[in-house]
């Protein structure tokens, strides 16, 4: 993902685009990948302890419970692929339409 | 505030410009990702409900743990920023309750604050005269954001 985002980037910053538009499509790419991650992370995290939790009252939230959830649903390494996937799927369609507008 | 319930995402004009066509590209393929994962508002709510509950200092703890945790993945290292700050969660509720236009809608910078504020952060970014300074910058605003609510 890096090398391909740093990729737009730069065409991005050689265009002819204003200032205005750069920051706007940088927060339109920002947003899209960071979206991008939940579907796949709402697919493997462990839905009954996500229901324990959700549950709970404030005072008894724990920041380490709700962490571990997520560590539960990268272990395997399979989550993490499907995001690495995801993410270079977005980034082809940035720059596919990006080509459409010859930038 | 609680992030992924589509509160924001009226549904308005879209600019008929570049940043409007890009958003609406990338909406598009957020619906049929979501849909192809079988993700549900529900879902999402849920967690961002959950999520919405914690300090800002019970965040960095949960930072503090990802960064523990026993994964050499590339991708995990930028995630972990992502997910210890809750970032995307508004989009993704958006993208799943009302589709591509709601999300395009947004990204096309015609509602709030908060995507006005994004881009705020993208021009300070870019305003080093030198390109590789710049693509360093933005690419670092990308993948590790920094505020902790």
């Amino acid at each position: 993902m890096e090398e391909k985002l740093k990729a737009i980037i730069k065409r991005i910053e050689q265009s002819s685009l204003s200032v205005e538009e750069k920051s706007q499509l940088y927060a339109t790419i920002s947003s899209g990948l960071q979206a991008s991650i939940w579907p796949t992370i709402m697919q493997h995290v462990p839905k009954e302890k996500m229901d324990v939790i959700a549950a709970l009252p404030k005072d008894k939230l724990s920041a380490l419970e709700f962490a571990k959830l997520i560590e539960a649903s990268i272990q395997d390494g399979m989550a993490l692929a499907e995001i690495d996937d995801v993410t270079n799927k977005l980034l082809d369609e940035v720059d596919a339409a990006l080509k459409e507008e010859r930038i | 505030m609680s992030e992924a319930t589509g509160e924001t995402a009226a549904p308005v004009e879209l600019k008929k410009n570049v940043v409007g066509r890009v958003a609406e590209r990338v909406g598009k393929f957020l619906s049929e990702t979501y849909t192809i994962k079988g993700a549900t508002a529900k879902e999402l709510q849920k967690y961002a409900d959950t999520y919405d509950r914690f300090t800002g200092d019970q965040r960095a703890e949960m930072l503090q743990y990802y960064e523990k945790v026993a994964q050499k993945s590339a991708t995990w290292k930028v995630v972990r920023n992502w997910v210890a700050t809750g970032a995307g969660l508004a989009v993704a509720g958006a993208a799943v309750a009302f589709g591509p236009a709601a999300y395009s809608a947004v990204m096309a910078g015609n509602l709030s604050g908060w995507f006005a504020a994004e881009a705020a952060t993208f021009k300070g970014a870019i305003s080093s005269p030198f390109i590789g300074d710049r693509i360093k910058n933005i690419w670092s605003w990308i993948t590790h954001p920094a505020i902790l609510k």
